[in-house]
């Protein structure tokens, strides 16, 4: 007992001050790719033709977050340094289209408008459902309740009811056999919902896109954000989370030059 | 490589932990071992053409335990069936098995004790 108080105090408060400071992530990290075109030569390819979902569209060079699995084979195949992915976890949007990245300015997401802020904004509950992910997005959506990150200190919690939920997060490619169990956990939470898609798998099929097995969201569900990543940094997740609800005030865009 | 098998006698959430325990430093030694016998060569190669009709199985260790892979190549030598089964897959049973007997209230300590995945069983 007095070993784990001692243990305690030595190893003082993990919680993360995070919006207000962001930590310094490992070198290694893989956030926002910084794209500089004029550097891009404009007979090679090399970056789209190593990139194994298709990620990559050429000339000039644009990166579809949704479908990137930042695992990277095309900032290691460029020679030019055209392609490099800098340390930026902020990465959410509202649109799938505003995830498609070609180095210029880019809009972050938005946040609700303001009768569901009113209603979520303090007080959100989710419900989530592993559509065949891999667990690897499951994981870093659960991190987010351990202490460094604290989700439940911004009201946000997972739930176990789609009944008790005013959201559901979807992982994975959506697997035949899980569709139906989707579409009926988006229907039995209720009406006004918010519906979130976390990794690449869930927002294009990520690595498995083009299985037959694999059917994606129906497009019956409107996704009101999207977080990519393969999978995603609980630091983009929570960053994503509180811009929906309004909560991370800043001006909601980023330049290419920022890293 | 060898490696000792972690076992504790009773069977319950304490034994549970104290072979994890165990693992983990059993994983830990095997791990300062391996490091130093790495074999040169890249880290990462291309996958070559595959070849048409086969069956390949591959055993790898996952943080869980045993990841078993198994790959299908069509008569062109594309896949045409690839499946991964992780250990939770096997012990969901052994906790369906833990849990006879034991009152609701017990089913989520017994349930993280075990610590199984949910992904990848209805697939
Ligand atoms: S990092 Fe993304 S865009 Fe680049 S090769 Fe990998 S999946 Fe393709
Ligand atoms: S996006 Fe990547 S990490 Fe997430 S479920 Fe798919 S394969 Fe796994």
């Amino acid at each position: 007992m007095l070993e784990i108080l001692k243990n305690r105090l030595k190893q003082g408060h993990r919680t993360l001050k995070f919006p207000k400071e962001t930590p310094k992530l490992a070198e290694r990290y893989r956030g926002r790719p910084i794209i500089d075109a004029a550097k891009c030569a404009a007979d090679c390819s090399a970056c789209a033709e190593s990139c194994p979902t298709g990620a990559l569209q050429m000339h000039p060079p644009r990166i579809d977050l949704g479908a990137c699995l930042f695992c990277p084979a095309c900032s290691s195949a460029c020679e030019s340094g055209a392609l490099r992915f800098g340390q930026d976890h902020r990465l959410a949007t509202r649109t799938r289209e505003e995830l498609l990245v070609d180095g210029g300015e880019a809009k972050l997401a938005a946040a609700l408008d303001e009768k569901l802020r009113k209603l979520f904004g303090r007080s959100l509950k989710l419900r989530q459902v592993s559509a065949g992910g891999c667990n690897a997005c499951e994981a870093d959506l659960n991190v987010l309740g351990i202490n460094v990150f604290d989700l439940f200190r911004f009201g946000i919690q997972f739930v176990a009811s789609p009944r008790h939920a005013d959201g559901v997060v979807i992982t994975g490619p959506v697997s035949a056999n899980m569709r139906q169990a989707l579409i009926d956990t988006v229907q039995a939470t209720p009406q006004p919902r918010v519906v979130i898609a976390v990794g690449a798998c869930a927002i294009s099929g990520g690595p498995y896109a083009g299985s037959p097995e694999v059917l994606g969201i129906p497009p019956e569900i409107k996704v009101d954000l999207f977080l990519p990543g393969c999978p995603p940094h609980p630091l983009t997740l929570l960053d994503g989370l509180l811009r929906l609800l309004g909560r991370i005030e800043d001006e909601g865009r980023i330049s290419s030059s920022s890293t | 490589m060898s490696a000792e098998t972690a076992t504790f006698e009773t069977g319950d959430v304490l034994a549970r932990g104290r072979v994890r325990w165990l693992e983990c430093q059993s994983s830990v030694e095997a791990i300062k071992r391996l490091v130093h016998g790495l074999p040169a060569g890249p880290v990462s190669v291309r996958a070559e053409k595959l070849q048409p009709r086969r069956i390949a199985v591959a055993l790898t260790e996952g943080w869980r335990g045993e990841v078993a892979h198994v790959a299908l190549t069509n008569a062109e030598g594309g896949l045409a069936a690839y499946k991964i089964i992780d250990p939770s897959f096997h012990n969901w049973f052994g906790l369906a098995f833990a849990m006879r007997g034991n009152q609701i209230s017990d089913f989520p300590l017994c349930n993280k004790s075990f610590n199984l995945s949910y992904c990848g069983h209805d697939l």
